[in-house]
Order: structure tokens, then sequence, then C-alpha cells
């Protein structure tokens, strides 16, 4: 003994239809739970880089503004000496510039005296340090977090930001050919 | 003794300061009205889950200076200083999303979603009510079964 139930097919699909619409959304959370949910992309990517005109670390007469980057491709390197990752980081700075990496740095916040030293006592491998002392320029490039490194072309134009330490590994695979390749 | 003890406790919780920042509004309530929702509606971008007005890290006092030097020193508008912070931090930064292709199903979403659900609802209701009147008859077979169904029952014995 059977009910009648002309509508059966349609029961069928009552049912079919909210599983795709669960399957399809399983699947995009799936995706979603190998992204870094506190990255932020950054909105300077592929803009140049923001004017600023601030003192050098080392000498507080010598003026450093946008214009002295361009040139030659720099790493923008974001650090401070109250920031441990970027003491991490140092290390790995110090093998690139070895290898001919020209970086810049942004000592952000930081006590200059602070800043000064930790450079004599632990090599210094930046080839000119921004002495960003109220986060101004910070701001203007929209850190979040340190240490930042911005991925700077010969033009001058942004074209990656990294959050985190840098690595050797990370220049050689994704950073080197950003640095090196003209903006399109 | 414990007068005393109660005394110095009491005193002493006269030295703690709740983290209330001083910005002086020169007497403007609402600028200090702008300022206040104009903060709250700002994502902290180091911690994320918490408002700039909320969050005690360096990075929001420091926006929160901004916003207040924007606001009170330079008389900027509410637009120009959203655009400054969307600038420089993306527009993840406010708690309002503007209506874009992409946001368009966080805005809608809710609402296309409670529509769909209620036609749902409506239809299924309504076709049930219409089967059951239509299937309300027996037919014919199925009050045969049920005859012999009875009958077995009224005589177990009978096969």
């Amino acid at each position: 003994m059977t009910v009648n139930s002309p509508k059966q097919s349609g029961l069928a699909w009552m049912f079919i239809i909210p599983f795709i619409l669960f399957l399809a959304v399983a699947a995009l959370l799936y995706r979603g739970l190998s992204n870094d949910p506190t990255q932020l992309p950054s909105t300077l990517v592929g803009q140049p880089m923001p004017a600023f005109s601030l003192p050098s670390l080392d000498d507080p007469d010598k003026i450093i503004t946008n214009t002295d980057l361009i040139g030659k491709p720099a790493l923008v390197n974001v650090w401070a000496t109250w920031c441990p990752t970027c003491m991490v980081e140092h290390s790995e700075l110090k093998k690139l510039a070895e290898q001919g990496v020209r970086i810049i740095g942004v000592s952000y916040k930081d006590y200059r005296t602070s800043a000064q030293a930790f450079l004599a006592n632990q090599g210094n491998p930046y080839q000119s340090v921004i002495f960003d002392e109220k986060g101004d320029l910070g701001l203007d490039l929209g850190v979040y977090g340190a240490p930042e490194t911005f991925v700077v072309d010969a033009k001058g134009i942004v074209r990656y930001r990294l959050v985190g330490m840098v690595t050797v590994q990370e220049y050689q695979e994704k950073l080197k050919s950003l640095m090196e390749s003209a903006h399109e | 003794m414990n007068k005393v003890l109660f005394l110095l406790v009491f005193l002493y919780s006269a030295i703690c300061s709740a983290g209330i920042d001083a910005y002086d509004f020169h007497g403007d309530a609402a600028k200090e009205q702008r300022f206040r929702v104009m903060v709250e509606e700002l994502r902290c971008p180091k911690c994320q889950n918490a408002n700039i007005a909320g969050s005690n890290a360096p990075l929001a006092k420091d926006i929160k200076d901004r916003v207040y030097k924007m606001m009170v020193e330079e008389g900027k508008s509410n637009d120009e200083i959203l655009a400054w912070a969307e600038q420089r931090y993306g527009t993840f930064i406010t708690y309002r999303p503007p209506l874009t292709s992409t946001t368009a199903l966080l805005w809608f979403g809710p609402f296309i979603a409670f529509v769909v659900a209620a036609t749902v609802l409506f239809v299924r209701v309504r076709k049930r009510r219409a089967s059951t009147t239509k299937n309300n008859q027996l037919s014919e077979q199925e009050k045969a079964q049920i005859e012999s169904l009875l009958a077995r029952y009224r005589n177990p014995s009978e096969k």
C-alpha cells in the first residue's frame, strides 16, 4: 500500500537543492581554511610610494624623501627594536644585503638611540634608514604590524607588501622577480 | 586595624584611572559626537575584531589621534576622513563596507535568503492544503483493503 504522491519528484528537489547549496558553501569555507584572515591586502600595490620627507636615522640633519628611492629596485623594511620578529628577521636581511639586495629601513616609532645601538652592535643591512619617529610614514603605508616589507621597483612603484618576517627563501621565490620586473 | 586597612584600600583605589583619552573639542559638541561615532565605526587593523575606540593597540591610538587632528584641527569632513583611512587600509577598515559587486552578497544575502525561505514555505503550505482536500477521499480499492483488514482484526482465526 503506497500513498498517492504526485509531487514525489518535487519533494526530491526540496532536498537536493539545499544539499547542493550546502556543498557549494562547504567548498568555499574549506578553501578559506587555508587563508590567514588577519592578512590584509595592501592598497599600495601598483601605486607609487607615498610622498614623505623624514630625517635619516644616523644623521638627523639629513632628509630622505620618496624621490631618493627611485632609480634602483629596493625592499623597504619597516622595523623596530621593540618588535621581536624584526630582531629575528635581521639576520635574514643581512644575508640578503650581502647578496647585493638594496634594503631601505624604516625605523618605525622607535627610539633613535636604541635603533642606532642595535645596528651598530648587530650589523646594518640597510643602505639607509628613515627615522619615522611618530609613525606618520607607517600610517601612509598602511602598516598594521611590524615587520612589514614593501617591494618597490626601479620606478618607485610598490609591487608587493609582505607582513611578517622576510626570509632569503621568500626573496628568491617571490620578491626577487617582482623587484626586477618593470610595472606594466 | 580593619578600619585603617579599609581606608588604605579605599584611598588606593582613588589613583586608578579609566583609559579615557582626553581630546579637547573646544566645546563643539557636534564635532565630539561625530568623532565618537567615527572611531566606533572604524576597525582596528591590528586587532581586527575591535573598533579603534575600544582597542588599546598603539596603531589604534595613532589612527584616533590622526582622526582627531583631521576633524578638529583641519576641519575635514567625515567623507574625507573615511577616504583617508580607506586609501591606506582598504575598505576593511570601515564597519560599513561600500556597496560593490563583491559586497552585494553581504548586504543583500540575508534578505534574499529570507525571501527564498518564505517563498518555499508558502508554496509548500499551499500545495499541501490542495493535496489534502484531494486525497481526503479514499479510493474504492483503499476502502476494500481497509474492510478486509478490519475483518481480520475482528476475527483473527479467519485468514
